[in-house]
């Protein structure tokens, strides 16, 4: 009997025992694993805030590159076509010595002038509206980089940042061969001196509207983009802290 | 009294090169009220818009008014 109570006893302490080890156990690993997924959760926002980063250093020297790309390749053209300007006009001259009427000679040197100072407005213009789009076209990439940052799905913007950079790039290219073109007149006879200025007016009307058009589309995908952000779920409450 | 002219002579040093270093931190200190110069612009959607909204695409019609005055003269 002594010994069966004596067992008894034993058998308790030990279940006793067991138990206890066993909650403290099971204590130990969810405490470590609550640890673990606190760390990984720390671990990837850290990666999304460095990628956030990355990111938007290298779209701003890629914006930089381009805003003075445009200006430079403008800048170019101007140059090159400065002296063929000139040339013409000379050739201008030439050609207004059978006009006789000395008031219209004048007028038409003038239009030349008028007309090809027009063109340098117009496209340094377009050039300083194209460079402005691509700098809000940035903010709607850097605004989709923290919603992304921030696990909010992007990929529609994506697409639509993609189809605006393209409308840029083409509106580039138009204005870019814009800034390389002169008008000269064609002078036949001094009856004819309004039609002949006027297709070369006519000639210059047309190439602006049809620059001034890609720019326009370029600021409408541009605009496309920024109403898929606008679609995002609190995409204005995304934020990366750079102290993450 | 050579000692107190020492005295007087050493507490002025210490105070001129005080406010030269007081002088020197306060003028290499930016104001705090100094905004940065170049604060990036804002990219919530509702400025993005409106920034978009603003642009100035030139009005072509209107550049040409002076050459076809000039054209209607000829």
């Amino acid at each position: 009997m002594k010994n069966i109570i004596g067992a008894a006893i034993l058998a308790l302490l030990m279940a006793v025992s067991v138990s206890a080890h066993t909650e403290g156990d099971v204590q130990g690993i969810v405490k470590d694993a609550v640890q673990n997924v606190r760390k990984e959760a720390t671990q990837l926002r850290k990666e999304a805030v460095d990628q956030f980063k990355a990111k938007r250093e290298e779209a701003k020297v890629q914006l930089k590159a381009k805003t003075e790309e445009l200006k430079a390749n403008v800048k170019t053209k101007r140059e090159e076509v400065k002296s063929r300007i000139e040339a013409k006009k000379v050739e201008l001259k030439e050609k207004l010595k059978a006009v006789r009427d000395e008031k219209k000679k004048q007028i038409v040197e003038r239009v030349y002038n008028s007309v090809n100072e027009l063109n340098e407005r117009m496209t340094d213009h377009l050039t300083k509206t194209l460079n402005q789009i691509q700098e809000v076209l940035d903010r709607v990439e850097s605004r989709a980089d923290k919603a992304e940052a921030n696990d909010l799905d992007v990929a529609s913007v994506r697409t639509a940042i993609t189809a605006a950079e393209s409308a840029i790039a083409s509106s580039r290219s138009a204005v870019e061969a814009q800034a390389g073109k002169t008008y000269s007149f064609t002078v036949t006879t001094e009856e004819k001196l309004r039609s002949d200025v006027g297709t070369a007016r006519q000639a210059l009307h047309t190439d602006l509207v049809a620059v001034r058009e890609t720019v326009k589309a370029a600021r409408d995908a541009v605009k496309s983009a920024a109403v898929v952000l606008g679609q995002v779920p609190k995409v204005d409450e995304a934020e990366v802290d750079s102290e993450d | 009294m050579n000692k107190n002219i020492l005295i007087i002579s050493a507490a002025v040093g210490v105070l001129v090169l005080a406010g030269i270093w007081f002088w020197s931190k306060q003028s290499s200190a930016p104001s705090q009220n100094q905004q940065p110069s170049s604060q990036e612009p804002s990219d919530n959607t509702a400025s993005i818009n409106a920034d978009l909204d603003a642009l100035d695409l030139g009005d072509v019609d209107k550049e040409f008014q002076g050459i076809d005055a000039d054209l209607n003269t000829l």
